[in-house]
């Protein structure tokens, strides 16, 4: 026995165990630290920091201060600030590798706090969302550049003119070519005295003269008819050039009013533009509103899929975030997910007002736990509402029906000089007033179907719009105004990663009311302009392109009459 | 780590039986080849330590298999989640799953296992492999080398019987 074994060995073993744990101890706070950290940041895509930490073995328990979560779209912003958390751990799992915590608190909650360092994590990209949104072009309010506009318009007709004013130079030039190797007055000129001195001399030696000069009389007959050939073909050639040319510019022609159809779509104010003039006020705000709040659920949501990777046939596994390789579930006789809280309180720090809430039954592992996730906030007398209520219900349990719900209610919220601008150079400002805000966001199956409701209440508002003023604007500007209660009704649906809205309020029927008639009265305007501006430019390209036709006519004519001189000296020729 | 080599090489080069040298490296293949801090390891390095296995031979094994572990670790992969998903193993998978000494061991990661099978596969034949070539090793290139000329005048020298009184003490120790 005394060969094989070495009793000490078991002194050495124990004194190792004992290492270990003694240096597991003593560095135990900064390895969940270091885990809570990676974990973090693996998932919101921003670095995560932790003040402090302190555990206890009996009982089994863990306090954070200072959670920061930075904004991986703000990194000088911290997204969540936490002043402390803290938790008991189930001892008993953990020797299955599960987290389970029956109570925790989280207290001092902040959001949107400054960093003294960027939270970015290199490589990570920035949140996103794709979303569309109904016919979001304003009408052009301000007809004073109209004609600038239309300058730089692609417009089929008088790129065409053009165009047939390039051919003409390019024909004139071929023309010129040509020239140089057809026959012309000079040649008739000699072919023509040639012709004289032959008639002198027969009509003076009679059949002599003929015997004489018919050798000669041969030869000028078939230059003049090589002459005759070459003129003809060449005119046939101009003729075609011709023809070519009047064509492209009557075809030219015809887009004339296809240009001013798709101008006077594009530039005349169409009452329907004003029929729903809300959303070119809101769009920008609340937009960012839904991006902000759907760029989280599309970071989060997987996470609550975790357990629902199907790897084959029944087999279904996770990727651990700080571990490789994948964990393959398989049933158990005590079924307990890997992270799980049973019930977490919720304070928000005090300069924030009354807020509190609770989340109870939170893991990414829904279907193992059998419970749905459930958020619940509520607060009043805040620093920027008189009250808020929120509850939530992420229900991942069944993989085949999914329904995540949010219902937000904020009383009262102060606006305090908010911006929403309209075009690039005319913005509206709420100087003062409340807003009640009621937001019933539900996701079935990925599919959206969600209203938010906006009721702006003893608002002050004041318009801000630099460019020459215009009727159009100035009437909107003095009934928006006067307008202090309002409402705005948003509709979410689509996708969460690609949605769309529609926006409505019944300041579209004010501002409807109010422009109609301006709104007649300057689409009339904006088609004589749009008019005028393409009749003036066609009729300047028109003046040119005939006046050169003409020309080109001309010189046709010119070739016929030394055809036409050639054919007749042939004639006279004995 | 070269201090473990030279020792090594002194234990090859010395009368410890093969076999003592071959299953330290051996175990130390199934530490390197799975996740280091797990419980299967302690319960290795209690047989390592408690049996007269080779140390520096597990401490070298060890080592040198956790480095390659870095390239095998998509065949552990691949290995482990063929056998996890395989038919066959649901019961036995289900069974272990539910025991929490193999819960706590992460039984059910494929890489862990995949490490695991590789090794348990690995260890008869890496045994007998590593006995014949230790074998050779002495009876070949170490009888070859203590002929040489250097090693006789070597031998012969005055530091090396001091040295060898010194490692024998030692080693009496």
């Amino acid at each position: 026995m005394r060969k094989w074994v070495r009793w000490w060995g078991i002194v050495v073993f124990i004194l190792i165990i004992l290492l270990v744990l003694g240096v597991w101890y003593l560095f135990a706070d900064r390895i969940i630290v270091n885990n809570i950290e990676e974990a973090g940041e693996f998932i919101v895509g921003a670095k995560v920091d932790i003040g402090k930490t302190n555990l206890t073995i009996i009982p089994l328990g863990i306090t954070l201060n200072n959670l920061k979560v930075a904004d991986p779209n703000s990194s000088m912003q911290n997204l969540i600030d936490v002043d402390n958390i803290s938790f008991h751990l189930d001892g008993k799992y953990l020797f299955e590798r599960k987290v389970i915590i029956k109570d925790m608190v989280i207290e001092g909650l902040k959001f949107n706090t400054e960093r003294q360092k960027s939270g970015e994590i290199a490589g990570a990209k920035p949140l996103t969302v794709n979303r569309a949104i109904d016919d979001f072009i304003l009408p052009l309010l301000d007809i004073s550049n109209l004609k600038t506009f239309i300058e730089q318009e692609d417009l089929q007709s008088i790129d065409g003119l053009n165009a047939v004013k390039q051919d003409i130079i390019r024909v004139e030039k071929e023309w010129k070519a040509a020239y140089r190797l057809m026959p012309n007055t000079g040649d008739m000129r000699e072919y023509r005295n040639k012709t004289n001195i032959i008639i002198a001399d027969v009509k003076e030696n009679k059949v002599k003269g003929l015997i004489t000069n018919a050798r000669g009389i041969r030869q000028l007959k078939d230059e003049i008819n090589r002459d005759i050939d070459n003129i003809n073909l060449n005119k046939k050639a101009m003729e075609i050039d011709l023809d070519s040319l009047e064509t492209k510019k009557n075809r030219v022609l015809g887009y004339i009013d296809k240009d001013i159809a798709k101008l006077r779509e594009k530039y005349t104010p169409d009452i329907r533009g004003f029929n729903n003039f809300s959303k070119y006020i809101f769009k920008d705000d609340i937009l960012r509103q839904i991006d902000d709040g759907l760029v989280w659920y599309n970071r989060f949501e997987p996470l609550f899929d975790y357990a629902y990777n199907k790897i084959k046939d029944d087999y279904y596994g996770n990727e651990p975030i700080l571990f490789d390789g994948i964990d393959v579930q398989f049933p158990e006789h005590d079924p307990k997910p890997s992270f799980f809280i049973e019930l977490a309180r919720l304070s928000f720090e005090k300069s924030i007002g009354d807020l509190s809430g609770e989340i109870t039954n939170f893991t990414t592992q829904q279907n193992i736990s059998g419970l749905p996730t459930s958020i619940k906030l509520d607060g009043s007398n805040l620093d920027f509402a008189e009250s808020v209520n929120f509850s939530g219900l992420i229900n991942h349990v069944n993989v085949d029906d999914v329904k995540d719900n949010i219902l937000l209610a904020i009383r009262k919220q102060k606006i305090n000089n908010t911006k929403y601008q309209i075009v690039e150079n005319w913005d509206l400002t709420i100087n003062s007033g409340f807003v009640d805000k009621v937001l019933n966001f539900n996701i079935q199956n990925g599919i959206i179907k969600s209203n938010l409701k906006l009721l702006f209440k003893r608002t002050s508002i004041k318009s801000n719009f630099i460019g020459q003023n215009n009727i159009l604007i100035s009437t909107i500007d003095s009934v928006l105004t006067k307008v202090s209660n309002f409402y705005i009704d948003i509709d979410i649906s689509g996708e969460p990663n690609s949605y769309t809205t529609k926006i409505n309020s019944d300041l579209d029927n004010i501002v409807d009311g109010a422009v109609r008639n301006i709104v007649k009265s300057e689409a009339n305007k904006v088609k004589t302009i749009i008019d005028d501006s393409i009749t003036d430019k066609k009729q300047e390209l028109i003046k040119v392109i005939e006046s050169e036709i003409e020309k080109l006519a001309l010189e046709i004519s010119q070739i016929d009459d030394i055809l036409n001189e050639a054919k007749k000296i042939l004639k006279e020729l004995p | 780590m070269i201090r473990q080599i030279a020792k090594l090489l002194r234990i090859l080069n010395s009368e410890t039986a093969p076999i003592n040298i071959s299953i330290g490296i051996c175990l130390g293949m199934v530490v390197g080849f799975t996740q280091m801090w797990s419980v299967h390891n302690l319960i290795i390095l209690f047989i390592v330590l408690f049996f007269r296995v080779n140390l520096s031979a597990f401490i070298i094994g060890t080592l040198a298999f956790k480095s390659l572990s870095f390239l095998f670790n998509g065949t552990f992969h691949q290995i482990g989640l063929s056998l996890l998903t395989a038919d066959f193993y649901k019961d036995i998978g289900t069974y272990l799953y539910n025991v929490t000494f193999w819960k706590f061991d992460r039984i059910n990661n494929t890489i862990v296992i995949g490490g695991i099978v590789v090794s348990i596969i690995g260890f008869i034949p890496m045994l007998l492999l590593l006995n014949v070539l230790i074998k050779k090793y002495r009876k070949h290139i170490l009888s070859y080398v203590r002929k040489t000329k250097i090693a006789k005048a070597m031998m012969s020298s005055n530091f090396y019987h001091y040295y060898k009184k010194v490692t024998g003490f030692r080693d009496s120790l």
